[in-house]
């Protein structure tokens, strides 16, 4: 935008430059507090005292984290998870999208059809169910059991549809005139156009994928083929402390040692914090108007 | 054969069949299971062999001690959320439209959206350290200027504003994102038109923004209306003490207590049915009002 | 995103539902059942009995049989190289053995215990969807939903048959209540996994360098301690000048193994949380009796004169814990072990800190008769129509000898060491499990101070690490602090438990699950930790524990008690 001069402008500009940073630091500091807990002693987190900043600094807790063949299996099953959902649910949202973007008069079952969907948001049949069904469809501990059952992902459908009936419509009849069919109107001219919907739905697939950890506690059947997320779940319960026996008071130990949980909660969440920076670049206006203007 | 405007369609079918054959499978047959809601279940029974008792499962949790003010707790918290978690991230999103400055915006785009990687449990730990009245951040802060501390986690009057406060800090960076999106989409031809009109930031903001966001706004509000009885399990479940029951006990985490704890699924999966049914309800409702007096689709 | 994961949390609460396949399976199930039992079952225990011959406790599978087995396992387990939970020393020794092959359907860690920890809700799953392994571990409210639905196999004549005469012996260690509760209807449906729970008696742990400092004596009776706990809130123990400082730590669930009210409560002759039986022989919930009035009523007076942290009801034991770094509580009431954890690290941070077990006070300085969970918290069972119900009672058998009998090797079965001297806790290994009752467990930790005493590692019964651990610490190494703050000779926590506490212990008496129990037991617990909580903070009356009482009863304590009294008739 032109920048205009009026000093009620300038005053708001400075106001709100100020209070979104402001903002921005407060969203921080809890991850600024966690990052400190994994460079400190572990009796010094234990006590509470370290706030912003490391207290006694010492690597251990990574040194500790990077031997840890649980960690390093689990962020490989992480990555094979989050490579196949993305790539299967992106395909099945744009499949999805497109068809029900359309109004009643070009796509004569869309009501019907969009609500069948909607539905599945709505009602879920629960645990034991879903996991019958998974047992019989032979997929129990495998990648598969995390993927196919949410491939459909209902909201990001509804949202990309409704990104999609926004378009323009002049630019999908001209393409109809020059003989075009629906699948390449879609792949040609929908999605290249809705970069920043698809960008913010890919993100939402990729953490959605990245922070799941229930599905992995129930489908896989050995915690070494636990995603990433369900092994820092794990991590974060208690241990049980009714039938204490003495030697298990030493492995006490290990498991209260908080920095080394606060080091894998960071190196956990470090790729996923990566993947929205790199997006961002689709964010920007004015891709329908360069288009349309021809 | 197959008239024109079927073979028109046939695309439109086939690409929604991959979606269809896996919802019908994953999440359509697994819902014959809603039948437990339904009755006294005794696993190895199962759905046949157990026992049918109609709404008796339900009856039995609304008259459990404390349904009424639970329910009333939930529907408070949660509407102060659904409210919240829409008009924050919309106003941030207008607001970072505003900012020129690429770093600036990207940055803080980023930044705000790094709360939502973090579990409750963390957080949890967090909030009690920077709310305790004697040492906490913001009890130091309001004594300094006149106030009595509180203790925002262990008093009803102050516990269900704490849930709301800490739930929107956590998830409006992630909400905004949708925002984002949906301004980029806005025609940039309305600006310049706005511009030649002579009508100030504000009056575009107002009467080419706000108008252009509009769809995903009406999207955002109806879809999140499916979510008046979830208050928020793992925030609440996390933060709640005895002491707060009284303001801070939600239908889940009651849901959650007599389901897990003493093992009656019949009676979790009424409480679930009971929430679907009310989404469904007030979902239906405002796409239908929508359409009746916008002639406007939802979705 | 929101609508993936919030429909994950959504199925967590509705741990839920079933489709056709779990009713055929069940029928499967009954139906082999029906066919082995017709058969005259497969095993050579039946034969054995037939023609009157004892079979042998250890014998061998000629061929070898396959169980199919689910177990809790906890992720700091450590095993040696190329070794896991299906093959460490104890599977391959069952295998080469007892001729039985363990394959595990599924592992799941162990968590806490509780129902939401991850191998009860997959185990949940596994019930509700009729997908039982062979044998598996289940909780009371497990075992008491699967004998209802009749899917245990009886074990009652296998025991008799098969378990080995020390196996019998340990079995019946704890006056035979575990196996008690394992009975339904006169069967044996489960082998209880039996717990010393004198290791549960709760003690006192004192800042003894503030002790010192301030010259005060240990407390004999209530009085004392209050007096220890007041001073340590208005003397400035730490000596910083500042009133920082609280007399004794509670975390927000009150009861548990850290900071907890129960050992408090004990001092009183009160059992929150306990079954326990009152003068006319009945049973009665310890919660609802006038013993817990009256602590509850001293611990709302401690509260309003500033000696229990005002910010206890948000802490849970770990956030609790912290205040023991942070030198502003002397006092709390935990379990023997709390030197390793939460003790040692705040010690960590302060280096002139120390802390010493001692006895729980009592009202008029009598011996304090601590209270203890039920001793059996998990039991092991085998899934109805598997062919070989005792090969349970044949691991069990082989569990108890090994760790226990007169072919015990601790340096194998319990702790192994690998090539860099790490230990590896091999007695987490098994499938089967039920460890020794208290007597057992007072004789070797006897034999541990006699083997010290005497400089004589060959007495040792157990307690290997703790006698090096002593060596340690005698040597200067402050590593071994721990330790011998728990199990040494003197000024340990078992120095209290055993000289004092031996068969004086008051035993939660009920374990398991009744019927009212299921939809009424988690609003009466909310309601009991609601208003103590309240009253401790002072937000309601101590009058308000006789409305709690009569509450308590009319939303269906009355009905669970007189169904567990009940219960308790009939055993």
């Amino acid at each position: 935008m032109v920048l205009s001069g009026g000093v009620g402008t300038r005053i708001f500009r400075v106001c709100n430059h100020i209070f979104l940073i402001a903002l921005a630091l407060l969203c921080i500091l809890p991850l600024v507090q966690v990052l400190a807990m994994s460079f400190s002693a572990s009796s010094a987190v234990a006590a509470g005292l370290v706030r912003l900043w490391p207290v006694d600094f010492t690597l251990k807790s990574y040194v500790y984290i990077l031997k840890n063949a649980q960690f390093l299996g689990s962020f490989g099953v992480t990555l094979q998870r989050v490579a196949l959902g993305f790539l299967i649910n992106m395909v099945l949202v744009v499949l999805t999208a497109y068809p029900l973007s359309k109004g009643v008069q070009a796509f004569r079952g869309r009501t019907l059809m969009v609500w069948l969907f909607v539905f599945t948001i709505l009602f879920q049949g629960g645990l034991i169910p879903s996991y019958m069904t998974i047992r019989m469809t032979g997929i129990m501990d495998s990648v598969w059991a995390l993927v196919l059952p949410g491939a459909v992902q209902v909201f990001n459908v509804i949202l990309l549809l409704n990104f999609f009936r926004n378009l323009p419509k002049e630019l999908e009849e001209s393409a109809f005139i020059d003989g075009a069919g629906h699948w390449t109107i879609m792949s040609r001219i929908f999605v290249p156009l809705s970069l920043p919907a698809m960008a913010t739905i890919m993100l939402f697939t990729i953490v959605g994928h990245w922070n799941s950890w229930f599905d992995g506690l129930i489908y896989m059947n050995k915690p070494e083929h636990y995603p990433l997320a369900t092994y820092l779940q794990t991590l974060i319960i208690q241990m049980d402390f009714k039938n204490m026996r003495t030697e298990d008071a030493y492995l006490l130990a290990e498991i209260s040692n908080r920095t080394s949980k606060a080091a894998q909660i960071i190196i956990g969440s470090l790729p996923i914090l990566v993947v929205y920076p790199f997006l961002q670049r689709f964010f920007v206006k004015g891709i329908v108007l360069g288009s349309v203007k021809e | 054969m197959l008239s024109g405007k079927t073979r028109r369609e046939l695309p439109l079918y086939l690409m929604l069949l991959p979606g269809l054959i896996l919802i019908v499978l994953y999440q359509y047959v697994p819902m014959a299971g809603i039948a437990i809601a339904f009755q006294k279940f005794t696993p190895f029974k199962g759905w046949f062999g157990s026992e049918w008792v109609g709404l008796d499962n339900l009856r039995f949790a609304l008259a459990l001690p404390d349904a009424e003010q639970v329910i009333w707790n939930t529907v408070y918290i949660s509407a102060m959320k659904i409210a919240a978690g829409l008009v924050v991230p919309l106003a941030i999103s207008l607001l970072l439209n505003e900012v020129t400055r690429t770093v600036v915006k990207r940055g803080v785009q980023t930044l705000i959206y790094l709360p939502h990687f973090l579990s409750w449990v963390i957080l949890g730990g967090i909030l009690i350290d920077i709310l305790s009245p004697s040492e906490g951040i913001v009890n130091q802060a309001l004594q300094a200027i006149g106030f009595k501390p509180v203790f925002f986690l262990g008093d009803n009057r102050w516990f269900p504003y704490v849930l709301v406060l800490s739930d929107v800090w956590k998830e409006f960076g992630f909400n905004t994102i949708i925002y984002l999106a949906a301004l980029t989409s806005i025609n940039p031809v309305l600006y310049e038109a706005a511009v030649i009109d002579g009508a100030s930031r504000w009056k575009q903001t107002l009467h080419v923004t706000l108008p252009g966001m509009l769809p995903i706004i009406v999207l955002l509000a109806t879809l999140s209306l499916g979510n008046v009885l979830n208050a928020g399990f793992d925030q609440v479940f996390n933060l709640y003490s005895p002491v707060v029951y009284d303001s801070g006990d939600i239908l889940d985490t009651m849901i959650y207590r007599v389901g897990l704890v003493d093992a009656q699924y019949g009676l979790a999966t009424a409480f679930g049915l009971m929430k679907s049914a009310v989404s469904f309800v007030l979902i239906s409702a405002s796409y239908w009002l929508a359409y009746r007096y916008a002639h406007y689709r939802i979705f | 995103m929101r609508t993936n994961t919030r429909r994950w949390a959504f199925s967590l609460f509705l741990a839920a539902a079933l489709t056709t396949a779990g009713c055929s399976g069940g029928n499967d199930a009954s139906n082999a059942n029906a066919k082995s039992g017709a058969g005259g079952a497969g095993s050579g225990g039946t034969a054995a009995a037939q023609t009157g011959e004892a079979p042998d406790p250890f014998g061998k599978y000629d061929p070898a049989i396959e169980v199919h087995a689910a177990k809790a396992v906890n992720k700091v387990w450590k095993f040696l190289p190329g070794d896991d939970i299906a093959n460490n020393v104890w599977t391959r020794e069952y295998e080469s053995e007892l001729g039985i092959k363990v394959a595990y359907d599924w592992t799941a860690e162990a968590g806490d215990a509780s129902e939401s920890s991850p191998y009860n809700q997959k185990l949940n799953v596994s019930i509700a969807s009729g997908n039982l392994p062979d044998i598996f571990t289940v909780s009371p409210t497990q075992l008491k939903q699967l004998a209802d639905a009749g899917q245990l196999e009886d074990l009652t004549g296998v025991f008799d048959r098969y378990a080995a005469p020390w196996t019998k012996e340990l079995m019946q260690g704890d006056g035979g209540i575990s196996m008690a509760s394992a009975t339904f209807d006169g069967k044996l449906l489960a082998l209880p996994n039996i717990t010393a729970n004198i290791y549960n008696a709760q003690v006192l742990w004192l800042r003894t360098d503030w002790m010192e400092k301030l010259k005060l004596t240990p407390p004999k009776t209530m009085d004392e301690l209050h007096a220890i706990i007041e001073a340590f809130t208005t003397k400035d123990p730490d000596g910083n000048g500042a009133a920082d400082t609280y007399g004794i730590a509670l975390n927000k669930g009150l009861y548990g193994a850290i900071a907890s009210i129960t050992g408090y409560m004990n001092g009183f002759g009160a059992y929150p949380g306990q079954w326990v039986k009152k003068a006319d022989g009945q049973l009665a919930y310890g919660s609802t009796l006038p013993e817990t009035k009256a602590a509850l009523a001293k611990l709302q007076e401690m509260f309003k004169a500033g000696q229990i942290d005002r910010e206890f009801a948000v802490k849970d034991p770990n956030k609790a814990s912290e205040s023991f770094a942070q030198n502003k509580i002397g006092v709390q009431f935990g379990e023997n072990w709390n030197s390793y954890f939460p003790l040692a690290d705040a010690r960590g941070q302060n280096p002139g800190m120390d802390w010493k077990a001692y006895a729980i006070p009592t009202v008029d300085g009598s011996e304090a008769k601590p209270g203890v969970p039920f001793p059996a918290a998990q039991y092991t069972v085998v899934r109805k129509g598997f062919k070989h119900p005792e090969a349970a009672v044949k691991l069990l058998n082989f569990y108890q000898e090994k760790s226990y009998g007169k072919t015990r090797d601790n340096a194998k079965y319990r702790s192994e060491v690998d090539a860099k001297g790490e230990k590896m806790n091999t007695a987490n290994f098994p499938l089967v499990i039920s460890d020794k009752p208290n007597a057992a467990v007072v004789q070797d930790i006897q034999n541990l101070w006699a083997a010290i005493d005497k400089k004589d590692q060959s007495l040792l019964t157990d307690y290997e690490s703790a006698y090096d651990a002593y060596n340690r610490y005698a040597g200067g190494d402050e590593s071994g602090w721990a330790d011998v703050r728990q199990n040494g000779p003197q000024d340990s926590a078992f120095t209290v438990l055993f000289k004092q506490y031996t068969d004086d212990l008051n035993v939660n008496l009920f374990g398991g699950r009744t019927e009212t129990m299921a939809g009424k037991w988690s609003a009466l617990q909310k309601l009991e930790g609601e208003t103590f909580t309240k009253i401790i903070m002072g937000a309601a009356p101590i009058d308000e524990f006789d409305k709690f009482v009569s509450s308590w009863n009319r939303l269906g304590g009355e009905t669970i008690t007189s169904e567990i009294n009940e219960i308790m008739d009939g055993r």
